[in-house]
């Protein structure tokens, strides 16, 4: 799920290696230890539509890419389904912008989810390649790219989440500079209707700290907030002592969230510099560590 | 220096720095920033130390960083500072001052970032690649796209993440068509262990102008060993930088 910008150029691509298969063998051991960890019905649930796609498809390495769009509010909008399928070492390539106005879509701020024809449910090398985001602003290009994952997310009946705790340590408030946090409030499942409701702490290096709401995201959509907006202009003399650096972490109970870093000018949002997705570092400290 | 924690040490004690490109130069400063998230869930025993290892393209060590983060800890690590004029990579760890067990065979990767600070305010992000390996590691295909309309702005920034001194890495690149038509391919430069190497697709591949034609766009893959994920990047005339892994 990717967002775009108004007025700037937005690109999704998608490379896929040359050694890319749809199943080998480590898939299916891990298919097999996945359906050991499930009830009878719920891995019939899953692998069923998993295997019958797979012989379907003839066992084809080729994949079909689909598009849905949405807006902020998670509100569907529009479908494209891309009209050829693309082989490993090929690469799917497309404007959203310029896909936006041939589908008669106002300019505006969106959501896409990708779809491939065929995802992996394994923990290991879910994706074989990087979704790449590439949004282009005159002679400034911002980039950012993440893995595929078919898993279950914010979908009671297969999992419950404890919540989310994202941390960015990139956090700027300058003249020049302003950092946001941008949100995805998303699910696997299409009636998913939770809203989510996070708050944001901003610390800086001596540890004194503020913190504010971060308001709603309403459910499959999603929500960008500089520390302009959740903390007021004193942001920029709170941080100043630190040369306007710090760090926000970001909570929310109950749900998972999607979390991209966003750094802009300081031009109330028309500019954006950089960007890039968060990471869950912290999380896997839980399965590693031995108390 | 003596009390600094060597880069094996770390990785042997099953917290491996996770590397990133480091570039100083006239054109773009690094900065690394990170945050003790261990303090966050280890509630009892939050603090940890960060340690910070600079190498240039060579894979020389240029330089070492050390901080105790507290609850909350934070860096904002202006490199530019400790190593101006150096281009390589930095590795990074966050490592608990309390001894903890480590799962059988599980590690701790370090999660962090870097900004990099170019002409005209630009700024771009990355976190962290990679963990530092010990012993070489064979490279599958990475493959990204690239806009034709940047072609002589474009590059790939290609690492090496084995620290052995055995690990140099070799590898291949190719320039495919978006169709996965190969349009090109050559050798690459050995890189030495720790080292990295920022080159411009036309420097690849002189002619790429004419392979790829009207095409919108164009694709690089690298293989090979020892090679961490690679990254894209465009540099316009007017020194704005943008980067970011494939």
């Amino acid at each position: 799920m990717f967002p775009t910008f108004a007025g700037v150029e937005s690109r999704m691509g998608f490379s896929i290696p040359a050694w890319y298969r749809p199943i080998d063998i480590r898939y299916l051991r891990s298919l097999v230890a996945g359906s050991l960890r499930k009830n009878f019905r719920e891995t019939v649930k899953d692998l069923v539509p998993e295997l019958a796609s797979l012989v379907a498809s003839g066992f084809s390495k080729k994949l079909r890419f689909k598009l849905h769009i949405l807006s902020r509010n998670g509100e569907y909008r529009a479908t494209y389904e891309f009209p050829r399928d693309y082989a490993p070492g090929s690469s799917v390539e497309i404007e959203l912008s310029r896909l936006f106005a041939s589908l008669k879509l106002p300019q505006d701020d969106y959501l896409v989810i990708a779809v491939m024809s065929r995802g992996r449910m394994d923990g290991f090398r879910s994706s074989p390649a990087s979704y790449s985001m590439t949004y282009v602003d005159q002679d400034n290009v911002a980039i950012y790219r993440t893995g595929a994952f078919a898993r279950p997310l914010n979908e009671g009946r297969l999992k419950a989440h404890v919540g989310f705790t994202g941390i960015n340590p990139k956090i700027i408030a300058t003249s020049d500079i302003v950092s946001s946090v941008l949100l995805i409030n998303h699910s696997s499942d299409p009636e998913y209707a939770h809203s989510a409701r996070p708050t944001t702490r901003l610390i800086r290096e001596d540890g004194e700290e503020l913190e504010a709401d971060f308001g709603e995201i309403p459910p499959l959509g999603a929500r960008e907030m500089s520390v302009v907006d959740m903390f007021g202009p004193r942001v920029f003399d709170f941080l100043k002592p630190f040369s306007g650096r710090g760090s926000t972490v970001t909570a929310c109970a109950g749900v998972t969230l999607a979390s991209l870093h966003l750094q802009r000018t300081n031009d109330n949002r028309r500019t954006l510099l950089g960007i890039e997705h968060s990471r869950p570092a912290h999380m896997n400290l839980a399965g590693i560590l031995q108390h | 220096m003596p009390g600094d924690l060597l880069i094996g040490e770390a990785v042997a004690r099953g917290y491996p720095p996770a590397v990133l490109y480091l570039r100083n130069d006239e054109t773009v400063t690094t900065e690394v920033c990170a945050f003790n998230y261990f303090s966050v869930f280890m509630k009892d025993h939050p603090e940890v130390d960060a340690h910070v290892w600079f190498f240039d393209g060579a894979g020389t060590p240029a330089g070492y960083f050390h901080r105790e983060l507290g609850i909350n800890g934070q860096l904002q690590l202006q490199t530019s500072d400790l190593c101006p004029q150096v281009s390589g990579t930095v590795a990074m760890a966050l490592v608990p001052k309390h001894e903890t067990k480590l799962r059988p065979g599980r590690k701790v990767t370090t999660g962090y970032y870097a900004q990099y600070f170019s002409q005209h305010g630009a700024v771009t992000l990355s976190h962290e690649r990679e963990p530092v390996a010990a012993a070489p590691f064979p490279t599958s295909a990475w493959m990204q796209s690239y806009l034709t309309r940047f072609l002589k702005e474009s590059g790939v920034v290609l690492v090496n993440s084995c620290m052995a001194s055995e690990g140099v890495s070799i590898g291949t690149a190719r320039l495919m068509a978006l169709d996965g038509t190969e349009l090109g391919q050559r050798a690459l430069p050995e890189i030495a262990p720790m080292g990295a190497a920022r080159i411009g697709t036309l420097d690849l591949f002189p002619d790429a102008g004419r392979l790829i034609g009207a095409a919108e766009g164009f694709a690089l893959e690298f293989k090979g060993t020892n090679i961490a994920s690679p990254f894209s990047y465009y540099e316009f005339a007017n020194g704005k930088f943008s980067l970011h892994h494939f």
